[in-house]
């Protein structure tokens, strides 16, 4: 009994050690990694003194494209990231106000009822704070922002030791410094991810699979209140805060009632306190990348209308100040 | 509470702990922890049928004391009745009662009757099959004077409600597991690490190769309607082995878990897909199952004695009541009748039991008849499987019929890679150990390095796939 209690101290020790020393390896040569979101994160310096920093998940990326908002005399960058949600919004704002010299004017966050789910902040396949330009280790992450994550710990591990050598492949072999501004679509794109393509049939049965989880979901609560609370931090601060909704294919048909009813009450709610955009806008599937990603057409007709509503409202006219 | 939970990760070292620490010489004391310990087990799940579960143990603890004690068989007779019954009537009630009225009623309208009859929303209790083929075999093998019943309600209730068995087999034989239950159990190092090592095993079944066939099973064959044939050849294969992945996986984490606390159960399963017929695939396929039906159905009705006839009665029966032990639906009775009639050949032309030993027996390779052998029985047993899988009998039959359309030599829409190339390493390593009861005791005999670093490996895909938190399949019948 003895013999087989230290072999398997021995063992799990052993295994804990390499686990999580090869894991911290994970961010290994972000200059040199692929990922659109670490892409984007890598040239955040470079974006100073924004009108607009706009904040949200593949949904902003996809359908905020700041090139419009420039035409229009307004400096922004799209820092939406996969699957964000209110902690990855918050890791997000520290991460480029430590970046940068001069704050933005507004911060605008993106609101849908993915938000509020639990699905967002996906630390397990997108550690975003990994890789952000002051990153936080998981543990830090886990415990500034959700303590809950460490039932999964050794899951979110296994994924980090994964990308050590992922990372350490791409480092060895990509030729390309995606801190170099001409290697970077990002830099051009101010962090606007174009796709030409239009929703099919099939793509929605490939894509089904991600959002059918969310007719269980229950609305976040604690999600909700600190999304009111980083808005105060951020207010407080002097960065004018403003939520917006984008449209959506078909979403909403993917979550229960009680849902969307809490969600409704919860948009009521921001709308007492803050600036709420919301675009309004019903386009069909040739505006859609999949089931509910806008492709660049869409994001030209939601951007613009964007810009629309910002101009009509009273509150928001100063962000086009000494232009 | 399931076995890739983190809820077992904490539970299973409490219990070891105190089962080896403060009960290593207490038989009494060993039993009583094991008893309540399967009761927080299943009582996890839900609390409110643990009064079931005590109560089929009663009954059968009770019954099986009435039949030994009985002077004359009438009376013996009665008590199997009665317990065979209220099982059966517990089993049928849960898992049946909506099946029965959902069939027949329309058939009853058809002919004139007016039934009022009404469905009831039941909750089929987890484990139910189990451990009621459990009680049955116990007061089976004292009626067939096979065994002497115990006294002791505490040996009996472990033999029920043993946790790592309880709620998806292997289904135990009284014979077996009872006489070790009335034993002390010593700690046995190598016996120990065996059961790691198979856990191990399991959870790389059920976590690397089930649950990632699963993710992309389930997309096809819920959206069947929509997919060519060659991308339904590829659900009813990811499906072939996700079926196998999920209940052999169970099965060793069940035997590997029993093995830390000094038992041994019974094997359930034997590398199926390496069998070179349909009969050898049933002796390597869910084995407590399919022994205990032929223990208890088939050789009582005579077996395969008597005439032809006979023999194809028997068999069909044997089948057709194994597929519907998995559940009250027609697929699992045509799944059933299916696998009868791949079996009727062999057993008619005294086949049935040409390959007893294991595929290329000491032999790194197979034959190429062998090959050609294996693939059939593995393309016949993927056919049944849609049927196992499909939601109705209309939905089996429309991605059965698109299968087999032209579409099938059209490219596939959905092509998980990664996933292939886990099954494939698998299946060599599977290859590689079939002949032990676990494949990863051929690491034994490489530099612990080398076997330190390979169990790593493991433990980190295990790890690192298990956000995917699929059920074990298994756990719905």
């Amino acid at each position: 009994m003895k013999k087989f209690i230290i072999r398997i101290v021995l063992f799990f020790v052993g295994f804990t050690i390499v686990f999580i020393s090869v894991g911290k390896f994970d961010n290994v040569g972000r200059c040199k990694n692929k990922n659109e979101n670490v892409k984007k994160l890598v040239c955040l310096q470079n974006f100073d003194s924004l009108d607009i920093l706009f904040l949200g998940n593949s949904y902003c990326y996809s359908g905020i494209n700041p090139i419009y908002f420039d035409s229009a005399g307004l400096k922004t960058f799209n820092l939406g990231v996969s699957t964000a949600g209110v902690n990855y919004y918050s890791v997000l704002t520290n991460d480029y106000l430590l970046s940068v010299q001069k704050k933005p004017k507004s911060v605008f966050m993106l609101l849908s009822p993915m938000t509020l789910s639990e699905k967002t902040d996906d630390a397990l396949n997108n550690p975003i704070y990994r890789y952000a330009n002051h990153p936080l280790s998981a543990e830090e992450y886990m415990f500034l922002y959700e303590p809950s994550l460490f039932k999964s710990y050794p899951k979110i591990m296994a994924r980090s030791f994964s990308r050590t050598f992922v990372n350490l492949y791409s480092y060895f072999v990509s030729g390309k410094n995606y801190c170099d501004t001409g290697e970077n679509e990002m830099f051009a794109s101010k962090g606007f991810i174009s796709s030409t393509k239009k929703s099919s049939f099939q793509d929605e049965l490939k894509t089904n699979r991600f959002f059918t989880p969310f007719s269980k979901s229950q609305f976040d609560n604690v999600k909700a209140q600190k999304f009111l609370d980083l808005a105060s931090e951020l207010e407080r601060k002097n960065i004018k805060v403003v939520f917006y909704e984008l449209p959506s294919n078909k979403l909403y048909s993917f979550f229960n009632a009680a849902y969307l009813r809490d969600y409704a009450v919860f948009i009521l709610k921001i709308k007492q306190h803050h600036n709420f955009i919301f675009v309004d806008l019903k386009l069909n599937d040739n505006y859609y990348r999949d089931q509910d990603h806008l492709n660049a057409d869409g994001a030209a007709i939601v951007s613009k209308e964007m810009i629309t509503q910002i101009k009509s409202t009273n509150d928001l006219v100063e962000l086009f100040a000494n232009k | 509470m399931f076995f890739n939970s983190f809820e077992f990760a904490i539970f299973l070292p409490i219990v070891f702990f105190l089962y080896w620490f403060f009960a290593k010489n207490n038989l009494k004391v060993q039993n009583l922890l094991l008893l309540l310990s399967s009761y927080v087990f299943y009582g996890w799940w839900d609390y409110r049928f643990l009064f079931l579960l005590v109560f089929s143990t009663f009954l059968d603890f009770f019954t099986g004391l009435k039949i030994y004690n009985s002077e004359n068989q009438t009376t013996k007779k009665t008590w199997l009745i009665i317990s065979v019954v209220i099982n059966l009537g517990f089993l049928c009630f849960f898992k049946y009662y909506n099946f029965f009225i959902d069939s027949f009623v329309p058939v009853l309208q058809a002919i004139g009757f007016k039934p009022h009859i009404w469905t009831l929303n039941l909750i089929l209790p987890v484990g139910i099959s189990f451990y009621t083929f459990h009680g049955l075999s116990y007061v089976f093998d004292i009626y067939n004077n096979k065994y002497t019943p115990t006294k002791k309600f505490i040996d009996y209730s472990v033999f029920v409600s043993f946790f790592p068995l309880l709620v998806a087999g292997p289904i135990e034989r009284a014979t077996h597991l009872l006489p070790q239950v009335q034993k002390l159990r010593k700690f046995d190092y190598i016996y120990a690490t065996q059961g790691l090592k198979q856990i191990l095993w399991g959870l790389v079944k059920k976590v690397v190769i089930a649950d990632n066939c699963a993710e992309y099973a389930n997309v096809i064959f819920n959206n069947s309607a929509h997919y060519n044939g060659s991308t339904l050849l590829i659900g009813a294969l990811l499906f072939t082995f996700q079926i196998y992945g999920d209940f052999s996986g169970y099965s060793d984490i069940a035997l590997g878990t029993a093995k830390l606390f000094g038992f041994e159960l019974l094997m359930n399963f034997n590398f199926p897909y390496f069998s070179r017929d349909i009969a050898e695939f049933w002796r390597r396929w869910h084995i407590s199952l399919s022994s205990w039906f032929r223990d208890y159905l088939y050789i009582p009705l005579g077996g395969s004695k008597g005439g032809t006839w006979k023999k194809i009665r028997n068999t069909f029966i044997i089948f057709i009541v194994s597929g519907f032990w998995h559940g009250a639906n027609w697929t699992f009775i045509i799944w059933g009748a299916l696998n009868a009639i791949y079996f009727l050949p062999l057993l008619l032309s005294h086949k049935n039991r040409h390959n007893i030993e294991i595929v290329a027996s000491g032999k790194l390779l197979p034959t190429v008849k062998d090959v050609l052998n294996m693939g059939t029985t593995f393309l016949l047993v993927m056919f049944g499987w849609i049927f196992f899988r499909a939601a109705n009998l209309s939905h089996a039959l429309n991605y059965i019929s698109t299968l087999f359309s032209k579409s099938l030599f059209s490219m596939p829409e959905v092509f998980p890679g990664y996933v292939f190339f886990y099954l494939a390493l698998f299946m060599l390593i599977e290859w590689w150990g079939r002949e032990g009861f676990n494949p990863l005791n051929k690491f034994s005999v490489m530099p612990k390095t080398i076997r330190w670093a390979f169990y790593y490996s493991l433990i980190i895909l295990v790890l690192y796939f298990s956000d995917k938190d699929q059920q074990f399949i298994y756990f719905q019948f």
